[in-house]
Order: C-alpha cells, then sequence, then structure tokens
C-alpha cells in the first residue's frame, strides 16, 4: 500500500489517490511535463517548471470555478499516468506488456476461490512430466480466435532501443465464410 | 474606460471556460479510447454505458464469489475451467424440474496475473443421478481481453 501525492505550485503536497502496493524500489519516470518519483513506498508527482508555467498563468487569469475544473483535469491526468508507470513497474499490466517474458499465462484471480484455474494448457492442465506448450507469439494464442475484435501487441528489441506494433483484426471474412456455409450445406454427410 | 475592459475581461473568462471543458472532454476521450484499445470496457475513465457498468458489475461480483461450483471434474479431479469469449455475460443452466432451467452471469475472468494461492477445497463427485449441469464440475471462466 502506498499513497499517491501531488505537489502543487505552492509546494504542500495533496493526497489524491491511494493505489494498491508496489515493492520494486525506486523507479524514475520522466514524461511529458511531469516527474513521477518512486521509492518504493511512495510515488510522488512533481510538476517541472513547464507546468508550473503553465498552471500559474491559467489561475492568474480565470476564476475559482475555472480553478476547480483545472484542478480536476489535472489530477485526472496524474492518476493515469502514475497508474500507468506503477503496472509499468510491477511488471504486468492488463495489457501483454511483459516482453520479456516468453508466454505470459493466465490465471483465475478473486478471494473467495478454493482452486485456480490457469488458462494454458488447455482444456486441462497435463502432469510436469508430459512437457509444456509455449505459445511464444502473442498474436496467436488460442483464446484471441474467440471473439471479432482488434488488438494492438507491443515489443521492445535491442534492449528498448526499437518498438515493434503490430495490430491484429480477429474477424470471419465474408465471403469465405458463406462459401464455407454453401459447402457445407450441399457435401455428403462423413 | 472601465465597461470597455470589463467586456474584454467577460469575454477572455468565457472563452477560458469554454478551453477548459473542451480540454475535459477531449482528455475523457482520449483516455476512453486507450481503454477501448485495451479491449476491456471496464478500465479507464470512460464513459459509464451499459457495457461499462457491466464489466465494473462482473469484476466486482468475480472478486467475492469463487468462479467454481462445489464440484470436481471427473477427469482431473478438480473443478474444471471452461473458457468462453471475454464477451460472454451469461450462462444456461439446465436441471431436472418445473421452472429449474436458470441463467447466470458469468463474472470471472482470467487476468494475466500471478496466481493468488488460492487451493485445498474440498469438492464434491458427480452424484450418480445428476439433475444439475453445475454438479459435472465444468464452470465457465471467461479469456482474457
Amino acid at each position: 500500500m502506498f499513497q499517491l501525492y501531488a505537489k502543487t505550485k505552492d509546494n504542500d503536497p495533496v493526497q489524491i489517490a491511494i493505489l494498491n502496493g508496489c515493492e520494486t524500489p525506486v523507479a524514475f519516470y520522466s514524461t511529458s511535463g511531469l516527474r513521477v518519483v518512486n521509492d518504493g513506498r511512495q510515488v510522488v508527482i512533481l510538476a517541472t517548471d513547464w507546468l508550473k508555467k503553465i498552471t500559474k498563468e491559467f489561475e492568474m487569469r480565470i476564476d475559482g470555478l475555472i480553478k476547480v475544473l483545472l484542478r480536476t483535469t489535472l489530477a485526472v491526468l496524474l492518476i493515469g499516468m502514475a497508474s500507468t508507470a506503477v503496472q509499468a513497474q510491477n511488471g504486468y499490466s492488463p495489457m501483454y506488456n511483459s516482453a520479456n517474458n516468453v508466454f505470459n499465462n493466465y490465471f483465475t484471480q478473486g478471494s473467495a476461490n478454493q482452486a485456480t484455474a490457469a488458462a494454458y494448457i488447455s482444456p486441462v492442465g497435463v502432469p510436469g512430466w508430459v512437457g509444456h506448450t509455449y505459445i511464444t507469439y502473442e498474436p496467436l494464442y488460442p483464446h484471441e480466435f474467440m471473439q471479432h475484435h482488434s488488438h494492438r501487441y507491443h515489443s521492445y528489441y535491442d534492449g528498448g532501443a526499437g518498438l515493434n506494433r503490430t495490430s491484429v483484426h480477429y474477424y470471419n471474412p465474408p465471403a469465405r465464410t458463406a462459401a464455407s456455409r454453401v459447402f457445407k450445406m450441399i457435401q455428403l454427410p462423413h | 474606460m472601465d465597461s470597455g475592459n470589463a467586456h474584454l475581461v467577460a469575454d477572455r473568462k468565457k472563452f477560458m471556460i469554454r478551453f477548459v471543458a473542451f480540454a475535459a472532454v477531449a482528455i475523457a476521450a482520449a483516455v476512453n479510447c486507450q481503454s477501448s484499445l485495451a479491449q476491456s470496457p471496464g478500465r479507464g475513465f470512460g464513459i459509464l454505458t451499459p457495457r461499462v457498468f457491466g464489466e465494473r458489475y462482473a469484476n466486482y461480483y468475480a472478486e467475492r464469489t469463487p468462479w467454481h461450483g462445489e464440484y470436481y471434474y471427473l477427469k482431473t479431479g478438480q473443478p474444471t475451467a471452461l473458457v468462453v469469449p471475454p464477451n460472454v455475460v451469461m450462462q444456461g443452466n439446465y436441471s431436472w424440474g418445473v421452472s429449474q432451467n436458470t441463467m447466470t452471469p458469468v463474472y470471472h475472468q482470467f487476468q494475466g496475473l500471478p496466481p493468488n494461492g488460492a487451493s485445498g477445497g474440498i469438492f464434491r463427485a458427480t452424484p450418480v443421478y445428476p439433475s444439475h449441469t453445475n454438479q459435472f464440475g465444468i464452470y465457465p471462466v471467461r479469456a482474457p481481453w
């Protein structure tokens, strides 16, 4: 458990959110206009001079209502960026961005469970001596073929120097699907 | 002189209000767009559409209810997950008796998180004369987004 602080231009920290834990010490992220410092127990977001200047200019010109709006907007931005940083730091995230893993498995979650199921190997697990199937190319995960959707995959190479992006659309091609249906209607039973 | 200045200030104020409101909407839209790229409707600061609400509702109950019933699957000795598409919301249950066929929500979804160590449950065998589809020990869990 750690707390998330945002420092205002008056330099007094304002607590804006409490998020679930992160145990890895020390990380430093520099994103546009914001610095996120994580010492393992708390994440401190420091506005850089650029952001402070902008904020100051705004606040000079506008009245209280707009101040509230502006601060809300900033808070939303800060929380979003911080949660992204924390997910990246924890090594897992909702997306498949843990690029160092050969194969990411999926498990059932929830505090009321009395058994845990892994998504792979599907449909049922096998004893250890049987071996394991690794699906090393994320777009070919079998569960991706279960519904029509689009997905984007990212992987870094050359130690983070390059980023490879893959966009995949999962769908039934209409002409081929129709032809297949017709063929199934007239084919001999087997 | 003063009245002219006040007019300018009022104009500027109106402009600023519109500008900030527009910025807030644009940021909300951007975040919403990100969540739709991640395919999960329940994530992000999106607008609370029925789909988003349903996903959050499912996540809430997935945290508080088990994904399995009280029976094990004969072939594995454990309750076994049937992977269903992530956009599935309901399952049909069949049973003996009048008005015993029900539809119940599928809350649980596989997550790309480490397993939380849930184990050690004591489960029952399928009865010799099964009377309900949940007695076969196979329970649906939605695939990850």
